[in-house]
């Protein structure tokens, strides 16, 4: 079971932000990708959830094609994204953010509210069971009735993660979910990322933030100006010169 | 008097049915419909056409109700994949080609002389005071039913997810949920109201014809809406009667004011009207249920 990214590439007029980049990521590992501002990383993730359409290249989650895919069925085949500015659902509240977010609802298809409604009520009853579940892994629970509005950058990136999670998903991909978070929650999202991953399901994460990166991941796949310059354990990774040229800026 | 009240009140009844269709397309959805006309002149001409042809007045009435969203969906489905202003473009653009087609189906329609003696239901075809009464109740009983039925569908998970929908539609994508679907049953559900609207108006004033549909139902369906507030149903009841209150008023102006010619008042009124929504805009932007519930 993995994520499989061939020669993907992309440009936007006459920048090319991906250049043939591939690698592959097993659900059982937890793998980070980092680089500079502009790297392509973002992008990569668009590319790879379909909100944006590669120029070339194949990418394919377990036995299904995403090349063409539209996010939604990114999503339905377990393969959820968040983004780098969060998007929560900013007028209900953290626990309807979280309902809305559970898979395929019979209640979500106005026949059965009015046919099949004792059917709608037993599922959501189920539905409200797992979001607390949720809530309560994530220790989200004192937040539960408050409006997503209200939350801080933090509790947001916990938010989104509590709206993954009620889908099911296989593969959880993170656009910088540290960016802005207090370091007591980055630890939290740490330590739920890992558990997570030791129950089966997989983790790509974006992140600037190498020190808390390096912690999470067992692997770093580093992009500069599109493409991969390293790919490795964390520590060959960081002690390679490449990567701090990349970073640093390259002697002239 | 009394019978001035009840054709008010059957009329305000009617506007609250088309008000509480565009306040769940454009309030709960965020869909900007310029079109809502089109959908109350389909249930008008499909419920007095069946009628007119023996078919009984309620079976003509649901008919209208079904034939109205029928006509929504194709026209959802193309619109609501444009970005939201455009969809606003298209709609008006539809609305006035359903109203210059009913004008120009002269056989059957009856082109813009339109149709006349289109039968009540329960009394026909006396209109006498009880008659008007009833039908008012009936009006009544349709909107009492619209609410029952907008707050089952909006306090689902149904609901939940439209909710969703309008604050962040890429989120929604991105955890696995195509937001197209849902707006569209929306769009066809609140032309389903506007239909049923339309098939009341029909049956009440027995006379329609292509001029009552112009693109100025729509806006002052729009007006009433932001009265009130967009996001309530109570918002859309207590807008809708604003505006009656206040276009019926406007009629009495030219009591006051004689110099005034009758064909002149049609525009003071609506000049009076615009006057009303830009002082509601500035001192209760949320709409005044909202400003009253906050006191």
């Amino acid at each position: 079971m993995s994520l499989v990214v061939d020669g993907v590439s992309k440009a936007f007029g006459g920048l090319q932000v991906l250049d043939a980049v591939s690698f592959s990521a097993p659900t059982h590992e937890r793998t980070g990708i980092v680089g500079p501002n502009g790297a392509g990383k973002s992008t990569l993730f668009a590319c790879i959830s379909g909100f944006i359409r590669l120029d070339r290249g194949a990418v394919h989650f377990e036995s299904h094609d995403l090349t063409q895919a539209t996010p939604v069925s990114a999503a339905r085949w377990g393969l959820v994204r968040t983004f780098q500015v969060p998007r929560p659902y900013r007028h209900m509240t953290v626990r309807d953010n979280l309902l809305a977010a559970a898979p395929s609802q019979s209640g979500e298809r106005l026949r059965n509210l009015f046919l099949a409604p004792r059917q709608v009520r037993r599922e959501e009853a189920a539905i409200r069971q797992r979001a607390e579940e949720v809530l309560g892994f994530l220790r989200l629970q004192s937040l539960a009735n408050q409006q997503a509005s209200e939350l801080s950058g933090g509790q947001l990136k916990l938010l989104e993660l509590g709206r993954v999670l009620m889908t099911k998903p296989k593969l959880i991909m993170l656009d910088e979910p540290f960016a802005g978070v207090h370091p007591v929650l980055i630890e939290q999202l740490c330590t739920h990322m890992t558990s997570l991953n030791e129950q089966g399901i997989g983790c790509v994460v974006i992140e600037h933030n190498l020190g808390a990166l390096a912690e999470l991941v067992s692997r770093l796949i580093v992009l500069d100006r599109g493409k991969i310059i390293a790919d490795g354990s964390p520590s060959a990774v960081l002690s390679d010169p490449n990567v701090g040229a990349a970073y640093v800026g390259r002697p002239q | 008097m009394d019978t001035y009240l009840v054709a008010a009140f059957t009329a305000t009844g009617i506007y609250v049915l088309l008000t509480l269709g565009l306040m769940l397309q454009f309030g709960f959805a965020g869909l900007i419909n310029f079109g809502h006309v089109a959908f109350f002149a389909i249930g008008a001409y499909v419920s007095a056409i069946l009628s007119l042809h023996g078919v009984p007045v309620l079976v003509s009435m649901a008919a209208a109700v079904i034939l109205a969203a029928m006509a929504a969906l194709p026209v959802g489905l193309l619109a609501i994949r444009l970005r939201e202003d455009y969809l606003a473009i298209a709609m008006l653009a539809f609305a006035e080609t359903v109203r210059i087609s009913l004008a120009a189906e002269q056989w059957l329609t009856g082109g813009i002389n339109g149709l006349t003696g289109i039968p009540r239901p329960f009394f026909s075809p006396g209109i006498g005071r009880a008659d008007n009464l009833t039908y008012l109740a009936f009006v009544l009983l349709m909107d009492v039913a619209a609410v029952l039925l907008i707050f089952r569908i909006v306090r689902s998970p149904f609901g939940r997810l439209v909710r969703a929908i309008r604050d962040d539609e890429n989120a929604v994508q991105a955890l696995g949920k195509d937001p197209v679907r849902f707006k569209v049953v929306v769009f066809v559900l609140g032309s389903a109201f506007g239909g049923l609207a339309g098939a009341l108006q029909a049956h009440y004033v027995t006379f329609i014809s292509p001029d009552q549909f112009t693109a100025s139902v729509t806006f002052y369906v729009w007006i009433a809406m932001i009265l009130g507030g967009a996001e309530r149903i109570s918002g859309a009841i207590v807008g809708a009667l604003l505006l009656m209150m206040f276009l019926e008023a406007t009629r009495f102006i030219s009591d006051v004011v004689p110099w005034i010619s009758p064909s002149d008042m049609a525009s003071v009124r609506l000049a009076a009207v615009g006057l009303a929504l830009i002082v509601c805009t500035v001192y209760f932007p949320h709409g005044v249920v909202v400003r009253a519930a906050r006191r």
